[in-house]
Order: structure tokens, then sequence, then C-alpha cells
């Protein structure tokens, strides 16, 4: 007896999250509860319906007491992808974040009504540029986003840049 | 190999599982100083995105769980628990313990960091609740049935979102989306890509066989020769996407819960 009320709560349990599973599939974002429950329900678009076809590149320049703001630098978090990548891959998790975050960025510049420095794309951003100007003792640190798509050989277009922020000891 | 397979499906879907954690929380541990502190991963950046609907009222017993400390703790143990599951079975009281383990960590690891996860770590989610309860009612083979029945439900569903939302692409069905994502520095082939770029009726075709293959996925099922065709051109996809792209936990989550899917195929009632 009870394993068949076991049996039945479980079943409709995992019928449940197969058919959020399915209904999340066609969902936008604003119809999930939030990004946070959001991904804990598989979305299976792999690439799809718009696919990522630009190269994105977070610039990055820094200043020390005292000097000039240094010239604008492209730290090596987008690096092109190498064969032994088909099973060691920690850069590809930096790389696909940094996609996403761009985009969230995008989004919250566009939805509003969060103030775009207070967004976490914002300060994910901010925090992997002060990681970069750490390694050069810097006290200030502005970075900026650049896409360039290859497919069309257009020009890189400085899409977004950020304050000048003071790193705190 | 085919009754080896048809016999031990979540068997073989759990060490898919163990060995693409494995690898993830390798390159997790290598990644730490992005997830500590003020990183682009961290805990920092992850309490930033709306919690509301996970948790309404106190959230200091989350911010703790997910603190540096705690979340590094976290995922040693993941690491011991998916090492574990490689080489011993999961249908044991350890490899329940093993496989809850890694259900926590997976769910600590999807919530504390809002950017940077792939199709994978959602199916290493799926796999690892529907072992953990096939493992935990272990005396009621019905359930390792379920399991079985939800990974590969789950796999369909994936597959034929990814063809479908392909489908109604007008980028995809004209092929130029392809050889779009292969110029790209993160998941493209940007030297092969300028050799066969002109050959824009080759990636059309390519696109085409890949977008019917995805929205079919769920018909091929029917018959059990159809699925075993199905799931060959699976592994060809998957094993070209990771040495393309670099999607490498995608491949071994992915591949290792085939025999699920071969085994719902065959005892469709048809």
């Amino acid at each position: 007896m009870l394993h068949s009320v076991a049996e039945i709560l479980i079943g409709i349990a995992m019928v449940a999250w197969l058919v959020v599973g399915t209904i999340a599939q066609f969902a936008t974002d604003k119809r999930l509860p939030s990004l946070a429950t959001s991904r804990l329900i598989p979305k299976g678009n792999l690439f799809s319906p718009t696919p990522m076809v630009d190269n994105i590149y977070i610039v990055v320049r820094t200043r020390r007491i005292g000097d000039e703001l240094s010239l604008w630098e492209v730290p090596p978090w987008m690096q092109r992808h190498r064969l032994v990548e088909w099973l060691w891959n920690p850069q590809g998790r930096i790389r696909h974040s940094l996609i996403t975050c761009v985009h969230h960025l995008q989004k919250t510049f566009n939805d509003g009504p969060v103030p775009i420095r207070l967004s976490a794309p914002y300060i994910a951003l901010l925090g992997l540029a002060m990681q970069h100007a750490d390694q050069h003792r810097a006290t200030e640190v502005q970075f900026g986003i650049v896409v360039h798509r290859p497919s069309s050989n257009s020009t890189p277009t400085l899409i977004f840049l950020s304050d000048l922020h003071l790193i705190e000891e | 190999m085919w009754a080896f397979l048809l016999q031990n499906p979540l068997e073989i879907a759990v060490k898919g599982l163990a060995l693409a954690v494995l690898v993830g929380t390798l390159e997790y541990l290598f990644l730490w100083r992005y997830l500590s502190q003020n990183g682009m991963f961290s805990w920092n950046v992850g309490q930033l995105i709306d919690f509301s609907a996970l948790i309404r009222n106190d959230r200091r017993l989350l911010l703790f769980a997910l603190s540096d400390r705690i979340f590094f703790t976290i995922l040693l143990l993941r690491l011991v628990a998916a090492i574990y599951l490689l080489f011993y079975p999961f249908y044991s009281t350890p490899g329940t313990f093993a496989l809850a383990l890694i259900t926590f960590a997976s769910v600590a690891s999807l919530v504390r960091t809002p950017y940077g996860h792939e199709a994978a770590d959602q199916l290493v989610l799926v796999v690892a609740v529907a072992s953990l309860i096939a493992t935990i009612f272990r005396a009621n083979e019905s359930f390792y049935e379920y399991s079985v029945i939800m990974i590969a439900f789950q796999l369909v569903i994936f597959y034929m979102t990814a063809g479908i939302t392909k489908l109604v692409s007008v980028d995809w069905r004209s092929g130029s989306a392809l050889s779009g994502v292969g110029a790209t520095l993160a998941y493209g082939w940007p030297t092969l890509n300028q050799r066969i770029a002109a050959r824009l009726v080759l990636y059309r075709l390519t696109t085409w066989c890949l977008m019917i293959w995805e929205a079919t996925f769920g018909l091929w099922l029917l018959s059990p020769f159809l699925t075993s065709i199905s799931l060959a051109i699976g592994v060809l996809f998957h094993i070209s996407t990771s040495l393309l792209m670099g999607l490498n936990k995608f491949l071994i989550i992915f591949v290792g819960c085939y025999p699920c899917v071969l085994c719902v195929s065959v005892k469709l009632p048809l």
C-alpha cells in the first residue's frame, strides 16, 4: 500500500516536471517565475532560434595612482577554442558565461527597471575586470564590451562602456 | 552488447552522469578564483538575482549554504561522489547518498551561479534525480522503469525543442546560422569555416539534416531499428560538436542517456 502511494506521488511529480519542462521550452523568460528558478527547469533550445554569431570581447583599462589611464587591453577570456577542449574545457564555461552575461546586460538595459550599475551582469563583469586590474596593481578600472560579427566582416563595435570604478583595498 | 545496453540503461546513464560531473566539478575547481569573493560566478553576484520564487521569508540559510567555504566543500564532496559512482554500482545505500549529494550540489550550483550553465548541467540534474528515485525505492522495480522513461522523455523534449526552434528560424533554415556560429571564436571552427564559407549549400544541407533529425527525434522511437539509426546519428552529432565546439559534457551526459531511449523504444507497446 505504502509503495503504491509513493509510486503514485512520485509518478505525478515526474510527470509534472516533464510537463513544466515541456511548457518552459516555449515560454519566454517573463513567464517563468524567476531567473533562479528557471535554471532548475531544463531548456533545450540549443543555439536556437537565434544563435550566437558574434565574437564578444570584454576590454579593460586601468589606472594606477598618479598615472594616466592605460590603453585598452583584451584579456584572454574569449580565446579561440582548442582541440583538447573536447574533453577538458574550463575556458568554455568562461566564454559561455560572458556571452550570457552580455545578453543579460543588454536585456537589463532595455527592460529596466533595475539600475544598470546594480544589476547582476554589470557586477559580474566588473568583478572580472577588477580581478584583471588586481594583477596590474591598479586603483581604478573601466570595462567595455566590443562586438564583432566575423561572418560579415563587420567592424568591431563598442556597445557598452562602464563607469570608471575605484578599487578599494 | 545490445542486451547489455537494454538490461542496464540506468547504470550506463549514471556512469555518464558520474563522468560528466567529475569533469564539470574539476573545471569548476580549476576556475575557483572566478567562483569566490568578487569573481564572475561568485555568490556576491549570484545573490543579486531574484530568489523570491524559491524562498520567501528568511534568506539567511540560503546565504550561508551557498557561501564560498560551504560551496567549496560541496564541490569537493560532489567530486568524491562522482568518483564513487564511476567505479561502484549506484543501486546501493552508498550509491543513494552519492546521488543525493550530486543532486543537492547540482541544484546549489545552478542556483548559486547565474551564468555559464549549459544543457549538460540541466540534464545532469534530471539524471541525478531520476536515478536517486530509482535507488531510494529499489525494493520496487517499477521505479527503475519510471526513471528510465523520465530520462528518455527528457531527451526527446530536449532534441525536439532544439529542432522545432531551429525550424522556425529563418537564419537556421538558410544555413547562415551554422556558418555564423562556425565563424565565432567561442564555439566556431574559424580555420575550417574560412575554407567552406563560400559553400553555403553545404551548411544548408547539414543544417536541414540536423533540424529534421532533432525535430523528429520522438518519432524515431516508434521502431527500435529506427531508434538505433537515430542514436547512431546522435553519437556522430555529439562527437562533432565536442570536437568542433568544445561541448565536452554535452557529449558525455547525452550519449550516456541513449540506452534509456533505446530501452523505451523496445518496450513501447506498439
